[in-house]
């Protein structure tokens, strides 16, 4: 990164681990459009301990899935990515194009939101599924056939063996969604990225998806980072949290931890708008005004708009971000209770 | 569960059924296509096996049976040209040539222009523009003046046809390919497919090149008979296939220069070419709705 440093450079909130498996420092992802520069995302740091699950969480348009995408260097072509990115030792932004290939679904898969856009709807659900491991391994249709089988039998999906001959458009949602993450598990990655895996799908399918995710990381061992704006996904799979707003990190720590204690006025916020039953039958609270323009951010704290501790410095001066613990950090000026705030909300 | 005496029986076994399949079921219900694909399989069958039946020979020319009227009798079922040489086998061994020519001109530009086309839609960028300004460029050039550069260079030769044709052909391909890999490109498969790290080569053989192949199909029905026609145009020319080898635009050309003396020279020719085109098109037709994405 050749452009001068921030005013406060950013120490990776680590855990117990001495290495993580992934370790992301001062992340900027910047597109070229005819409006100027825009900035996706600043500044954001986070490490991924081996097995573990880390939440991304932000409203549509905070970065989050841009930031997947620039750590698998699939940016749009007006885009740009710096900072750092360390993958076990090796660097993934200034990596050449032909060993991210190597690297992408063989040691970081995907599994995107829709399945039904993200299988291809002429070729079967096994030439989808074999394709990784040939590609990857090697490996002969009739092993990578084998290999599928099992994993659908992993993700649960019965009768796999005729499934595997089927199209995309025989299967319901929730199995299109199954075939996806057992896809993306097949070549057996370091991290799965999962990009709002439940979106698309209804509430008690997502319920099965969630308890399968859960399952799968304890049986295979395999680091999530989970981008969702559902606090409730996060709440039944993560172990922690990155709440993201407008490009930028601004609070992160345990999950239980957070949802119970935010320090932040915009996860207060968050959590305050989640409808909860202790509530009764109240008007939904809700965040006054909408995030900035990328375009036209202002200086300063850019929720300072909508926060109701803002205070003067708020509107002139980025927070920096401040480790508060070993595990829980943000970026406020605002003086939060040590305890947080108690939200009442669901945790 | 008791399977005896519950009633419920066993579920039938679920057999794949590919979009290919569902377009097959759909094309089969669509009358004028099915009725075209078996005329087209019987006119290929007549000009492949019809000369070999006739006791006549394509360029037998007989001086006592010149310019005969078609009869059921006699042998001369559409009649006689003036050199005496039988209209029926003429027109069948005509059909050779064109049918020959139609179908491997089209086989060259699909195989340039879907390489071409896809190759620069997934590729983007400079490197589009750069190959979609050769297609603009060929695209200009004018056809007559490039097949009659390549029969001064090459002499009059029937490869030679169906090269210039489908060499001209190709650029269309090209261009539908490419548009439709632009919007193909941006499906999220395609990302899925990168994001494990396929190479774009792969991207497009496998991915991109079965979800075109709808498209180009049908493409490809209505291309037959305009290659057909072109060749036609330049028997017309005079610059198609050598005496005594014909086709049907050698024969449309003959055929209209005698129109007073001999109606039938005209007339069978003629009706064989139509029938034809008629046929590509309505399969042209019929593919194009079975295989319609948004009907299913």
């Amino acid at each position: 990164m050749n452009r001068p440093a921030p005013a406060a450079t950013h120490q990776p909130v680590t855990t117990a681990q001495p290495t993580p498996l992934l370790a992301v420092r001062d992340l900027n992802v910047r597109f070229q459009t005819d409006s100027g520069p825009v900035e996706a995302v600043r500044e954001l740091s986070f490490t991924l301990a081996q097995g573990e699950a880390l939440a991304l969480v932000g409203e549509s348009g905070s970065g989050k899935t841009q930031t997947a995408m620039a750590l698998l260097g699939l940016l749009a072509d007006n885009g740009r990515a710096a900072g750092t990115a360390w993958l076990s030792g090796t660097s993934l932004l200034d990596m050449p194009e032909a060993e991210l290939r190597r690297i992408r679904g063989a040691r970081i898969g995907v599994v995107f939101q829709d399945p039904m856009t993200a299988l291809n709807p002429y070729l079967t659900i096994e030439r989808q599924m074999t394709e990784t491991l040939c590609l990857h391994r090697g490996q002969s249709r009739r092993e990578a056939r084998g290999a599928a089988l099992r994993m659908l039998d992993a993700v649960r999906i019965a009768d796999a063996a005729r499934r595997l001959d089927q199209y995309p458009h025989e299967l319901s949602g929730g199995m299109r969604q199954r075939v996806m993450i057992a896809m993306a598990l097949l070549p057996q990655p370091d991290v799965l990225i999962l990009d709002e895996p439940t979106t698309a799908l209804d509430v008690t399918i997502q319920a099965q998806i969630l308890d399968l995710l859960g399952t799968l990381r304890r049986d295979l061992g395999t680091a999530m980072l989970l981008i969702t704006h559902d606090l409730g996904v996060v709440a039944a799979v993560c172990d922690r949290m990155l709440v993201m707003y407008a490009g930028e990190g601004v609070e992160q720590g345990p999950v239980a931890a957070l949802l119970e204690h935010p320090r932040h006025p915009y996860t207060q916020g968050l959590l305050e708008s989640l409808p909860s039953r202790q509530n009764g039958a109240r008007r939904l609270a809700t965040l006054p005004g909408h995030p900035p323009d990328p375009r036209t951010r202002p200086s300063g704290c850019p929720f300072a708009p909508r926060c109701v501790h803002a205070m003067a410095i708020c509107a002139t001066v980025r927070p920096a971000w401040e480790d508060e613990s070993e595990t829980r950090g943000r970026r406020c000026h605002w003086q939060a209770p040590e305890t947080g705030v108690e939200t009442g909300a669901n945790a | 569960m008791d399977g005896t005496t519950s009633g419920i029986e066993a579920p039938r076994p679920v057999i794949g059924r590919g979009l290919w399949s569902d377009a097959l079921r759909r094309l089969r219900r669509n009358r004028a296509a099915m009725t075209s694909l078996v005329l087209l399989g019987l006119l290929v069958v007549a000009v492949s096996i019809g000369p070999w039946l006739s006791p006549n020979a394509f360029d037998g020319s007989d001086w006592d049976a010149i310019l005969l009227a078609p009869t059921w009798t006699g042998g001369h079922w559409f009649g006689t040209d003036f050199l005496g040489r039988d209209l029926l086998v003429r027109t069948l061994h005509g059909g050779r040539i064109s049918l020959l020519v139609g179908l491997s001109a089209t086989l060259v530009s699909l195989v340039i222009g879907v390489t071409w086309g896809a190759t620069a839609g997934y590729l983007g960028g400079r490197v589009d523009a750069v190959m979609m300004r050769i297609v603009d460029i060929l695209y200009a050039l004018p056809f007559m003046f490039f097949v009659i550069l390549l029969m001064v260079f090459f002499g009059r030769n029937i490869f030679l046809i169906f090269i210039a044709v489908g060499a001209v052909n190709w650029l269309d391909m090209a261009r539908i390919v490419r548009g439709q890999t632009l919007s193909l490109r941006e499906r999220e498969f395609v990302l899925a497919a990168q994001a494990y790290g396929a190479p774009g080569w792969r991207i497009i053989a496998r991915h991109i090149v079965p979800n075109l192949l709808g498209v180009v199909m049908v493409y490809v029905t209505l291309t037959i008979p305009q290659v057909i026609l072109v060749e036609s145009f330049l028997s017309f020319l005079g610059l198609g296939v050598q005496e005594p080898y014909t086709s049907w635009g050698a024969l449309v050309n003959d055929g209209a220069q005698q129109m007073e003396a001999g109606p039938w020279l005209l007339v069978f020719p003629a009706l064989f070419l139509a029938l034809t085109l008629f046929c590509f098109n309505f399969l042209g037709d019929g593919l194009r709705d079975a295989l319609d994405p948004k009907d299913r």
